[in-house]
């Protein structure tokens, strides 16, 4: 059964949506700036039906256009189950320890992919 | 009404004419609610909100014919996804628990003050589940005697998926498209979204991609 939860305080504005949960999910992705052909790793922190947090070393500065690639796998076989495209934009960078930093971008557009029809 | 109305419409099921007349006037007192129709037992409360489609169902319990319990069974058979608010005199520890279950997304007593009704219509608009304050203690004893212990060794949670939409999970997050759904399982491609749109008021998400990682946060999908 879904969380039952008592209801107290005001009224939501109207309008009002509910942040996306968040998912923790570590797994690689590729980025790259909106019309480049390099690919940037990182591996992803968090990733929500709406953004996503990168654990990189190549920064990318806020407001770019990016696109992003990166694999979801089973937890019990670990094999990978969908490949997801997405296009967005950086949101902000954070530093992080070392020479890593900290990528949170909006997804805007995404397609999920058959794994074995995916990276054509 | 026109097209652009932003009103919640609500349909009221219950046996009491005198008394689902006295909701009506005081939910359309409220400008952003308007009734969009009464019923008068279970069975006529499931064929409404089936043709009318209602954003939420206030559904009394004790009717004739076909109990409020029934017609939450029905519209879960159904994958109808209305929100319905249990509006009821009495309820018993095992309903609560057995109404939530079958999709309920709140409970409000009778004797509760109007602004509680209000308030738990809006929560539920916005994505809440409303239990009455006085039932709440009950709820959790009862959940307490009703539920087994968590088993640590992998107990799998369904979130109420019938096995028909779990097979629809696996088929969006293996990356299959409305189309390829609806060949897959010989059903239109509307069906498919209405099934979709089920699943996703059942587990909390918005889009394809929540609904991937839900499935694949919480063991979803099938071992291969």
């Amino acid at each position: 059964m879904t969380v039952v939860r008592e209801c107290r305080g005001p009224d939501p504005p109207p309008g009002w949506l509910p942040r996306p949960p968040r998912f923790e999910v570590k797994t690689p992705i590729k980025y790259r700036k909106t019309g480049e052909t390099q690919w940037h790793e990182g591996v992803t922190e968090n990733i929500s039906g709406a953004g996503v947090f990168i654990r990189a070393v190549d920064p990318v500065p806020p407001k770019t256009a990016i696109e992003m690639i990166f694999s979801l796998f089973q937890r019990s076989s670990g094999q990978a189950t969908t490949q997801v495209h997405c296009r967005g934009y950086i949101v902000r960078e954070v530093p992080l320890t070392g020479a890593e930093l900290g990528l949170a971008a909006r997804i805007t557009k995404y397609r999920l992919l058959r794994v074995h029809t995916a990276g054509k | 009404m026109d097209g652009a109305d932003k009103r919640v419409r609500i349909l009221v099921a219950d046996d009491h004419p005198v008394f689902r007349d006295g909701l009506k006037r005081l939910l359309e007192a409220e400008p952003d609610f308007c009734v969009v129709a009464e019923a008068g037992d279970g069975e006529a409360a499931v064929r409404l909100a089936s043709e009318l489609r209602p954003d939420v169902l206030l559904l009394d319990l004790a009717m004739p014919r076909c109990s409020g319990m029934e017609a939450l069974r029905q519209m879960a058979a159904l994958s109808l996804s209305v929100r319905t608010l249990i509006l009821a005199a009495v309820v018993e520890k095992a309903e609560m628990i057995e109404a939530l279950q079958l999709g309920a997304r709140g409970i409000v007593l009778k004797e509760s003050a109007t602004e509680l009704l209000l308030k738990s219509i809006r929560q539920i608009m916005a994505g809440h589940y409303w239990v009455g304050l006085e039932s709440v203690s009950n709820l959790i004893q009862a959940l307490r005697e009703f539920l087994p212990a968590p088993n640590p060794n992998g107990g799998k949670k369904n979130f109420g998926l019938t096995p028909h939409e779990l097979e629809i999970i696996a088929a969006v997050v293996a990356g299959c498209t409305n189309k390829d759904v609806a060949e897959k399982f010989s059903v239109s491609e509307r069906t498919v979204k209405y099934h979709l749109t089920g699943i996703f008021d059942k587990v909390g998400v918005s889009n394809r991609l929540e609904l991937a990682l839900f499935a694949i946060n919480h063991n979803l999908l099938p071992n291969e």
